[in-house]
């Protein structure tokens, strides 16, 4: 049996470049060969989003991890944050204008840098995780996610808010 | 009678010297020249009626007797071993006569059954009795018995208390002194803290009782001369009204600074013994974890994880409300009784004694009630109790009772229990409805007294009404503080047993330590040298019997046999769960007793039946062996382990959660991640106990793909019941019964035809006449 080692699977990004397709699809190129990928996804979207890089190839089959997404040239880490931003979407809470609960359902009605949103949390203790020290990433009823980045950095009422729920 | 408190009988071997002046008087006269080696006392005569009976075990005889008469007398030289039947509710000791006859020593009641295994286990020393006739007697007492007792009864090796669990305290032989001692040690490093509190409590209550006294200067020296003055018709000068004035306020001024000083200091008395007991109560978990940490296995294969969890929680919280609740009310309950009784008498005695008369039948009430509580609460309880099991067991059976038609006869059964219930509640209000209305007339017969005679007395002018009244109101602060006294006794013996239990798991010695000269192992090469191995749990049968075998670095070995021939055990024992009771286990030629147990595992990865996810992200769970592992090993271990597809396909991909808060793996799944837990840890010895038998056939390929790659380059142990798991072992090791009856490759074993050759044909015939799916669910099946 052979053993796995990391050259197998990671991509250099220096190495590499990507470019759009006609159609809208994302290209990689390695080597003067050109290969079409069909979804990136990060390995560790929440801890380490820019960092090893799952590309799949049209059939889904994975053609690698892209170590770092910062070592690209300008254009091809524009594709590619465009479609990590679109494969894990989670937009940031900027401000919470209220918090209510109602029968164990948490309505959140916030800002957020994409704009007003309103939405439903059930079980808060399941669906609001935290991550690291002043991090938390929270999910609502329909699978939404939402990120407080730093909480200490929000408008002191939003904190108080929140105090009950973090 | 297995317990007695007067120390007449005896359910233990003694020796002479155990045994009072008047036995040994008359032991030693049916003993004769000859010494006497062992008592053991009887409590069943052969008929079976109960009597007094001794077996004693002398130089060269052994002598029965019945009621203090010899009943029998039979000399050693005749003898070739002793050994014991056990019947239901009796017992008998037999002993073997040199012509095989069996004579029948003595019978004994189920109490006294230990003690006599332990005899004849010494007059089988004193015999010279060989290990084999032992066994053999041994198997044929076994035959010959009735069905073992299913639960062992747990005694307090002091007193003979019968116990519940091994691991309870008995509560007779807890001192409460020596534990309250010990916690007290505890509470040391925060001395300041306990001492702050004492004396906050000390001022709350001299606080507390100061507004009485306050009063009585306010009525007797600035109300009264002004009303009397009036009322007497005369007039009132400008000038002494003033002056009353300025003591009235002065004395309302005090007051307030009274029940201000009183609310200060009470609420940092709270805080102070608050904040003690909140860290005895984090000091005494802390502690206790760790030792849970430290203990071997074994310790849990004997202890239920409810009870431990009862000892972690609740019995720390039994001693954290006696730091900070009970021990400070009984203080102030103590100095506030202390001092009520002080001031009553030294104002005047025969007025205190009046007003307190009624306390030593309040005393008695209390008591007597009490007791009657506790036995109608103890009822209610019950009742409750029958009436949950019934409501849990008829849902839990509710199909069987719709499908016989039932339920009418159900819900009769219910309501009888309902009513039962409903019963003993009405009981218990009817009693608490007497209690307090009794207790409280009780009190105000005092009051009354107090009032008709010192009501007199203030007549008669011997005392002031503000001291009336200073007595009527320390009368109504005094009995509470004495009923709750009352209960002290029970409070301190309820947090004693608490911290004790506590205690007796902090001092469980571990079964499995490093001694001192334990060395650390580098750079294993994997060489494992199980020499002349027996275990036994819990001195029981032995479940591996004096195994030998010699693994080479990078071998992997097979492990074949039945539920319970001790394969599990056997990789317990290398990974050192346990150590053997009999022989050694090394490697690279090295005892694992005189290796740090930390160094040792962190060489072996093992793959359970039944992998093990905690609650953490899946990343934490790779690393969980190696947490400084970089992201990209831990994706190199998890495509290693055939797990990082599955995981990139999982919304958080390995930032997602699992366990009770995140997301629920399949078998497979979790099986994968421990395995790319074993990968990224990467150890030279693997243990893979039946790693593939809890998951489907497509996912058995992909397991056995990713173990597969595992186990190249490591001396591995793979036990499996699946023997199509073990193709690529290079040995197979065949076990029964604890012994290893066959070994060599596959092929070989099937040359031989043994008990391998007959497995293999069982399941290759399962394989036929079922489909494939259904033959992995029996043979999946192990417990």
């Amino acid at each position: 049996m052979n053993e796995i080692t990391t050259d197998e699977f990671l991509i250099r990004a220096e190495a590499v470049r990507l470019r759009r397709s006609d159609d809208g699809g994302v290209v990689l190129i390695r080597d003067g060969r050109e290969q079409s990928v069909g979804r990136i996804t990060a390995a560790y979207p929440l801890t380490h989003p820019r960092r090893l890089v799952s590309l799949r190839d049209a059939d889904g089959q994975e053609v690698g991890l892209l170590d770092n997404v910062k070592d690209l040239d300008a254009d091809s880490r524009q594709i590619v944050r465009q479609e990590l931003d679109r494969s894990y979407f989670m937009p940031r809470i900027m401000d919470v204008v209220d918090l209510r609960e109602e029968l164990n359902v948490v309505r959140w009605d916030v800002q957020t840098n994409k704009g007003p949103r309103t939405f439903l949390v059930r079980n808060v203790r399941r669906n609001v995780r935290r991550i690291g020290q002043r991090r938390f990433v929270i999910k609502d009823v329909d699978g939404n996610r939402y990120e407080i980045r730093d909480w200490i950095t929000l408008p002191s009422a939003a904190q108080k808010l929140l105090e009950p729920y973090l | 009678m297995a317990f007695s408190e007067n120390g007449e009988t005896h359910t233990s071997v003694r020796r002479f010297e155990d045994l009072s002046a008047r036995e040994r008087a008359s032991l030693s006269h049916v003993a004769g020249d000859q010494a006497i080696r062992a008592v053991v006392d009887s409590d069943l005569l052969p008929s079976g009626d109960y009597g007094d009976a001794q077996l004693l075990l002398l130089d060269r005889e052994l002598l029965a007797l019945e009621d203090g008469r010899e009943a029998r007398r039979i000399a050693l030289s005749e003898l070739r071993a002793a050994s014991c039947r056990h019947f239901v509710g009796n017992g008998v000791l037999d002993l073997i006569a040199r012509d095989g006859r069996r004579i029948e020593a003595i019978r004994y009641s189920k109490s006294r059954a230990e003690a006599f295994d332990q005899l004849a286990e010494q007059i089988n020393a004193t015999l010279e009795t060989s290990a084999e006739e032992i066994e053999a007697r041994r198997e044929d007492a076994a035959k010959a018995s009735g069905p073992a007792e299913d639960r062992p009864t747990y005694r307090c090796p002091n007193c003979g208390y019968p116990l519940r669990h091994a691991s309870d305290a008995c509560p007779k032989c807890t001192s409460t002194r020596q534990v309250m001692w010990r916690l007290m040690k505890l509470m040391r490093h925060h001395w300041k803290l306990a001492l702050f509190g004492l004396l906050m409590s000390l001022l709350f209550t001299a606080f507390n009782l100061a507004p009485p006294l306050l009063i009585q200067q306010l009525v007797d020296n600035a109300l009264r001369p002004v009303s009397d003055a009036r009322t007497g018709g005369g007039a009132v000068s400008e000038r002494m009204l003033a002056e009353r004035w300025r003591y009235l306020a002065g004395i309302v001024a005090a007051l307030g600074g009274v029940f201000l000083a009183r609310s200060i200091s009470a609420h940092l008395r709270i805080r102070a013994l608050g904040t003690l007991g909140n860290r005895v109560l984090k000091d005494l978990r802390s502690c206790l974890y760790r030792t849970l940490q430290r203990l071997s296995l074994s310790y849990y294969d004997r202890e239920h994880t409810g009870r431990i969890m009862a000892r972690m929680l609740t019995d720390t919280r039994v001693v954290q409300r006696f730091v900070d609740r009970s021990a400070q009310q009984i203080l102030v309950n103590m100095l506030t009784v202390v001092g009520i009784a002080v001031v009553l008498f030294a104002k005047n005695w025969k007025l205190a004694a009046i007003a307190l008369l009624p306390t030593p039948i309040v005393l008695l009430l209390t008591k007597w009630f009490s007791v009657r509580f506790r036995s109608i609460f103890r009822a209610v309880r019950r009742k409750y109790a029958n009436l949950s099991a019934s409501i849990n067991e008829t849902i839990s059976g509710m199909r069987v009772v719709k499908s016989f038609a039932q339920e009418d006869r159900e819900i009769d059964s219910f309501d009888e229990k309902n009513l039962e219930e409903y019963d003993a509640r009405t009981t218990a209000v009817t009693a608490r409805s007497r209690f307090i209305p009794s207790l409280t007339f009780l009190t105000s017969l005092g009051v009354l007294a107090v009032w008709l005679i010192g009501g007199g007395w203030v007549l008669g002018g011997v005392l002031t009404v503000g001291w009336l009244i200073a007595y009527i109101s320390y009368m109504n602060m005094f009995y509470n503080p004495v009923r709750q006294l009352l209960n002290l006794a029970e409070v301190f013996q309820e947090s004693a047993t608490g911290a004790e239990r506590i205690f007796n798991v902090m001092d469980t010695p571990s079964d499995v330590t490093d001694h001192e000269q334990a060395c650390d192992v580098s750079a294993v090469r994997g060489q494992i040298d199980i020499r002349n191995v027996s275990f036994t749990y819990d001195e029981g049968e032995y479940v591996l019997k004096d195994i030998t075998l010699a693994i080479a670095p990078g071998e992997m070995i097979g492990l074949v046999g039945q539920t319970g021939s001790g394969k599990s055990t056997l990789v317990s024992l290398v990974a050192r769960f346990y150590d053997p009771t009999k022989g050694c286990i090394c490697l690279d030629g090295v005892d694992l007793r005189d290796m740090r147990m930390k160094a040792l595992r962190s060489n072996i990865g093992m793959v359970l039946q039944d992998p093990f996810l905690f609650a953490g992200t899946i990343r934490d769970n790779i690393a969980y062996g190696r947490p400084g592992a970089s992201e990209a090993e831990i994706i190199q271990a998890a495509k290693a382990a055939n797990a990082h597809e599955f995981i990139m396909n999982l919304p958080d991909a390995y930032d997602t959660r699992v366990g009770e808060r995140g997301v629920s793996l399949s078998g497979g799944e979790k099986q994968r991640v421990s395995i790319a837990r074993a990968v990224l840890k990467d150890p030279p010895i693997l243990i893979l106990d039946e790693a593939t038998s809890a998951v489907d056939t497509a996912t058995e390929a992909i397991i056995q793909e990713a173990m597969d790659r595992l186990v190249h380059g490591r001396t591995t142990i793979a036990i499996a019941h699946r023997l199509s798991t073990l193709r690529n072992a290079d040995r197979l090791i065949v076990l029964d019964a604890g012994e290893i009856i066959e070994q060599g490759t596959h092929d070989e074993l099937i040359a031989a035809g043994g008990l391998y050759a007959d497995l293999c044909d069982i399941q290759a015939n399962f394989a036929k006449t079922l489909p494939a799916d259904s033959m992995l669910r029996l043979s999946g099946r192990r417990r």
